[in-house]
Parts: C-alpha cells; structure tokens; sequence
C-alpha cells in the first residue's frame, strides 16, 4: 500500500517536473535541435534546396567539396593555429595574473575589479575597438610605441602581424575568464600543503609545480574545454579586424562558412564544412573530458 | 518548407526588424485611413539601409517630411554596409515581409533580382517618377535583363581628391590626368618625415578596394568578363598592367603608406582628412567631409579632378536606389516612399547636401542654375557627374558579390605579395569561370 502510494507519489512528481522543464525544452528543440537538424540536412542536399525549399539530396558530395577546397583546409589550418596559440597564452596570461592577484599586492582590489571589464565587451565591440588602436597612422598603440623610440608594425598588411593583432585582441578578450577561474580555485587551495612543501625546503618554483599546478590540473581542464570551444568558433574578431586578410592569411573556419554561405550562396558547403568543425571540436572536447576523467581519478 | 527555412535563417532577423520597427503603427492595409489625401494614413513600412552613411543621415533626416505628407510612418533598420548583402538576402529568403523599403546598393540588385526578392518598377511608377528625367547609365545601375528594379537616387564614380596647398608647395599647377602623372605627382609629393603620403591605396581583403581595384581594371582598357559573351576575360595583359601599377606605386614608389595593405575606405577617409594625404582617387562623399571644419585639418585645401586615364578615360560606375520587396505587405506605401525620396526636389536638396550629383537631370540642372548653391558645390558636382557619364556599369551579374568576395582575395594578395601578379591572375580567372557560370 505505502509503495503504491509512494509510486503515485513519485510519478506525480515526475509529471509536475515534466511540465515544469516542458517550456524549456520546446525553446531548446525550436531554437537548437530544430536548427542543427535542419543545417545537417542541408549539408547533404544541393545549395539550390535554400531557394527552392525542397531538399535535394546530393549525397556527400558537400563534404567532398569543402575538404577538396583549400581555402577550407587553410582556414581550419588556420583555426588550429589560432586555437593553439590564444589558449596558450590565455592560460600562460592567466597564471601570471591570478597568481599574482593570489599574493593581494597592493591595489589588487581596484585590479580585480578592472580585469573583468572585458568580459562584458562584446567581441564585435571589441575588435572594432582593437582596429582603431592597431591602425598604423593614428592607432593609439603605436603612438605609445613612438614615444619609447619603436616603430610599431603595420599590423594588417603583413600575414604575421595581422595574426598577432587577433591573437591579441582575442587573449585580451578571453584572458579575464580564466584569470577569475583560476583566482577562485587558487584561494580554494588548502594552506597547509605548502606548509609542508617549505617544511621540506620546497622553492616558490617548486611549490607551484608540485603543488598549485597538479591541484589545478581539473581546473586547467575545465578552462581547456570551455576556451577550446570557444575559440574554435571565433569569428567576430577576425571579420572585423582582418576580414581574413590580407590574402587569406587569417581567414578561419568560421569566416570560411560565412562566406561560403552567404556570399557564394553555397549553403550547402558551408553546412557540411560547420559540421566538420564541430566534429573537430567534439573530438578536441571529447579526448579533453577523457583527460578530466582520469584527473577525477588522480584527485580521488 | 520554405516557411521553415524562413524561421531558422531569419528568426534573429527578423525579430530585430520587428523590435526595431515595433512602437509604429500597424502595418496592415486594414489600417488605412478612410482620408482620401492619405490614403495609407496610420500604415508603416520599414525602410532597410546602411548605418552611418552621410546620405542615409540625410534620408532619415528629411523623411519626417513624407510622413507629414501621407501619414505612413517609417521605420528604419540600418545595418554596416559591410553586411547589407548578407542581412537583406536573409531576410529576402525568410520572405517573412518585415521590410519593405530596400536602400538598394547596385552590386547586389541582379542577384536579388534574378531570385525575385524585388518588385518591378512598374509603368505606372515610372509614370510617377518621370522616367525620362533620370540618366540611362544611372537606371541601368537598377536594371537586370533588361527590367528595373529600384529607382536610383545617387550615382557616383571615385574621382581625384587633392590638396591645392600641397601641390602648390611642390610647383605642380594642376592634378594628374594620366596614370603616369598620377605616378609622378605622388613621388613628388610624398615626405615621409612629415608622415605626408603622395596618395593612399586601400588593398584590406574587404569589398570596397575592389571598387578601385575595378576602376584601374577598366582604366588599363580590360575588365573581369565580357557581359554578353560570359566569356572570362580577367586573365589579360590589361589586367596584369592594372595590378602592376598599383604594386608598383605601393612597393617601388612607396607613395602609399605601408599599412595601407590593410586599409579600407574609412582608414583613407580619416588620413585625408587628417591631412596626411595630398591627393587620392575616392569618393565623391570625401568632398563634403574635407569641408566639414569638426572632422577636417584640409578645409578650404581640396581640388577636385575626373580620375586619372590610363589607356580609357572611365571608371566604374555605382549608384544606390529604392525598392520594394517582393515580400512586403505595404507595396503601395513603400512605392509612394520611394516615388518621394527620388522626387526633383529630395533629390536636389540632397545633391546639394551631400556634394554627390543625382542621376535626375531635372535635379542636377537646377542645382547649376541655383544662385544659392556656391560655384564650388557646382564644380564638384560636374565633375562627379561627368566622370559618372563616362563610367561603366560592371555589376551586371548575379554572382556580382562572388565577383566581388574573389576580387577582394585578388588584390589583397598581389598587394601584399603574397602570391605574384601572373600566377593570381590565373587563379582568379579560373575561380571566376566557375562563379559565372553558376558552379
């Protein structure tokens, strides 16, 4: 008796949950799956279905013509550089700060308080603003470089410069995320592990390779993850910085598919190379939570 | 299925368009005024168009007038020009009808013509507007296959821009004709260690170089097709000498700035204005900046002249107009809108404001005859439409923006060196053949 009642009330519960989730997950099904759904799709059918409405099916023969096209292999090429280069940085960056921030110098409080600031930048916001700084004749940037006696670089014109220039907006961008993760996890680490590090005459250099680094390691992981999507994705940056340029030098995955789509009128390529991108970074993902899974592990 | 495609390709669209043009009135014919003077009294339409651009200020300002004047409200959703193209063919796909006036930007016309996103002009409408009064090259800028599709209401061509102080300080009497003087005078005029540039080239891997890119092509007597063959005809000698002449003036002259391989439009505009510059082949909309004392250090220094001749005295010729969209559900309304925008008297105010000349020939001539206009304005002016006369109308494709995307690869890796001049050409013209013919 008491377990049917208990049943009754349980599947009562379920229902009521059910309804309560029900709005969220019709919004997640119109405005996600619906979406993906539709693109992939598209990613099998004649460009022409975009125009036409009725799907025709092509097979793969998208696919085939983005990984054939080497403008698509030179904008992932180019994304995975990209990828490599601002998680690197952003995580290098990151440590310097958050470390240092660790130690509460002087005026960290105004810091902490100022480092977030570009978080609530919109990156279209923020690269038209990186685009007047870096403008050779009259950018800010150079005009400091001036006054020390350098001659800043024509950041645009050359493939080189035109690469730092997103690698530096972008890590200015994305930097104060993992300086705020990885603050918080720092001031979550027990003291008494470097107590008993300077016990055995352990350094700073020790104490933060022994020490800050394995007891972040889940930490490192989760900002991997969440930055690796992410900067895989980038697109605003670049559209207003370099628009790909100069040549194709900067053009990554994301502009790719927006030109192909929206310019060339190749819906069709341009889905099958985004879900190309995504299996890319749902791999990436993927071996990342893999790792995060055995580093569970470690820590238990 | 179409309706599905609408809801995924355009639902940001479309619900920024409604935003925007949410707090007008209603947009249904079932709203329309019983008042037989404003017969679409109440009704609003929505006027898509580029943000920031000096003569979409100008239209905004004015508009007010119209709406006194028929009692439609219009609501205006502007978007960069970069991204006109892309945000108007997705709303056009959506086929959804939140816009239904288009500031139409002649590049893409064929495409959305050939797709049936705009309306014809119809004889009546052109009755409306006095067609005859309007130049043939400037209602060929709205044409495909023969048909119009929008009424223009500017049309320009880049024309030289310089600074009479400095080309009087270098003992030069007059601007370059030629590509070769063109070449001189920014050799002579250049002086680095007054960070003064002869000229300024713009080679960023955007859209708007290729306008300039196009103008040389044409001027060195070649062009990237042949409209009435299809034949592909950008893999010439005549191709390669415009390239030639503008590395050369970047890389061996060294008359341009060096970050000018990043530049686009903007970026020129600013130099110029800042005085850094002495002489460019721009925009007519240069002029009105130049004299603007809030924004310019050159007021009172800046000549114009018709753009330099290489082997033909000719440019490319651009113009932007009005339509409607096929989509609309206020057609009458959004016609009335654009019959007024291209009106004599709209169009000689704003030919007068903008110091950018009008393809209205009952508009430009009294602009000339107007004693209130200074003869400066009326100089500037008939050298623009000069130079517009002579121009030509290169957009006369549907994959014109494909064109213009491969274009702007082209010229932004020649510039940059990053690929030698044959060996682009060549890719261009075998990428070319595969756009035009639909591939």
């Amino acid at each position: 008796m008491l377990s049917k009642t208990a049943t009754k009330l349980g599947s009562r519960e379920k229902r009521s949950g059910i309804l309560m989730t029900l709005p969220a997950i019709l919004v997640m099904i119109a405005t996600v799956l619906y979406p993906i759904g539709w693109s992939l799709l598209l990613s099998f059918s004649d460009s022409a279905s975009v125009f036409s409405g009725k799907f025709d099916f092509i097979g793969f023969d998208n696919y085939i013509k983005a990984i054939q096209s080497s403008d698509f292999q030179n904008a992932l090429v180019n994304t995975l550089k990209f990828v490599a280069c601002t998680i690197v940085l952003e995580i290098i960056v990151g440590f310097i700060v958050s470390l240092t921030l660790n130690s509460q110098p002087p005026g960290h409080k105004v810091f902490k308080l100022l480092y977030t600031l570009p978080l609530m930048i919109a990156p279209l916001v923020s690269g038209l603003q990186w685009r007047w700084m870096l403008t050779d004749q009259y950018g800010v940037v150079n005009n400091i470089l001036s006054i020390f006696g350098v001659k800043g670089p024509t950041w645009f014109a050359n493939p080189t410069s035109a690469f730092a220039a997103i690698i530096l907006a972008n890590v200015w961008l994305a930097v104060p995320f993992c300086i705020l993760v990885l603050v918080s996890a720092l001031l979550s680490l027990p003291e008494t592990l470097y107590e008993a590090g300077r016990l055995d005459g352990a350094n700073l250099i020790q104490e933060f390779w022994y020490i800050t680094l394995p007891q972040l390691k889940y930490t490192i992981l989760t900002i991997l993850v969440i930055r690796l999507a992410d900067a895989f994705r980038v697109f605003d940056i670049v559209y207003v910085l370099t628009s790909g340029g100069p040549g194709n030098s900067t053009e990554v995955a994301s502009t790719y598919i927006y030109t192909t789509s929206f310019t060339r009128l190749h819906f069709g390529v341009g889905a099958a190379a985004s879900f190309m991108s995504l299996i890319i970074v749902g791999i990436a993902c993927f071996t990342l939570f893999k790792l995060m899974g055995d580093s569970e592990e470690d820590v238990m | 299925m179409k309706k599905m495609l609408a809801t995924i390709l355009a639902l940001a669209m479309a619900i920024s368009v409604t935003a925007c043009a949410s707090g007008g009135g209603s947009s249904s014919a079932s709203q329309q005024s019983g008042n037989s003077d404003k017969p679409y009294e109440g009704t609003k339409i929505v006027y898509a168009g580029e943000s920031g651009s000096a003569f979409g200020e100008f239209y905004k300002s004015v508009t007010p007038e119209f709406t006194e004047e028929t009692g439609i409200n219009v609501e205006f959703f502007e978007v960069a020009h970069a991204n006109t193209h892309d945000r108007f063919l997705t709303e056009a796909l959506a086929g959804t009808g939140s816009i239904d006036v288009y500031q139409l930007d002649q590049p893409w016309i064929p495409e959305f013509a050939s797709m049936g996103y705009l309306e014809e002009v119809t004889d009546e409408i052109k009755t409306q507007i006095d067609i005859d009064d309007f130049s043939e090259s400037g209602l060929s800028t709205m044409s495909y296959n023969g048909t119009l599709y929008g009424i223009p209401f500017q049309y320009h061509t880049p024309v030289i821009f310089y600074r009479t102080d400095l080309f009087e300080a270098a003992g030069l009497d007059s601007p370059p004709e030629t590509w070769d003087e063109y070449r001189e005078y920014a050799k002579i005029l250049t002086d680095e260690e007054k960070g003064i540039y002869g000229t300024c080239l713009e080679a960023a891997a955007v859209l708007e170089p290729v306008t300039h890119f196009l103008d040389k092509i044409l001027q060195a007597g070649g062009n990237y097709w042949n409209a009435e063959t299809g034949e592909v005809t950008f893999d010439s000698p005549e191709v390669k000498n415009a390239l030639q002449w503008m590395y050369d003036l970047q890389h061996v002259d060294k008359s341009s700035p060096e970050g000018a391989l990043g530049y686009e439009n903007g970026d020129v505009y600013n130099l110029f204005l800042e005085g850094q510059v002495a002489m460019v082949s721009e925009w007519p909309y240069f002029y009105a900046g130049a004299q603007d004392p809030e924004q310019s250090n050159v007021v009172g220094k800046v000549g114009i002249a018709a753009p330099p001749k290489g082997t033909d005295a000719t440019s490319a010729l651009w113009a932007f107009g009005y339509g409607v969209s096929s989509a609309s559900k206020n057609k009458d309304a959004a016609w009335m809108y654009c019959v007024w925008a291209t009106s004599k008297d709209v169009l000689t105010r704003f030919s007068i404001d903008q110091a950018t000349p009008n393809p209205r020939a009952s508009a430009m001539a009294a602009i000339q005859d107007s004693s209130e206009v200074g003869d400066d304005i009326k100089n500037v002016l008939g050298v623009i439409d000069e130079s517009c006369l002579r121009a030509q109308n290169v957009t006369n494709t549907p994959y014109f923006p494909a064109v213009q995307e491969r274009l702007s690869l082209t010229l932004s890796n020649v510039m940059s060196g990053i690929t030698g001049i044959d060996e682009e050409v060549a890719a261009t013209a075998k990428d070319l053949k595969g756009i035009l013919s639909g591939s």
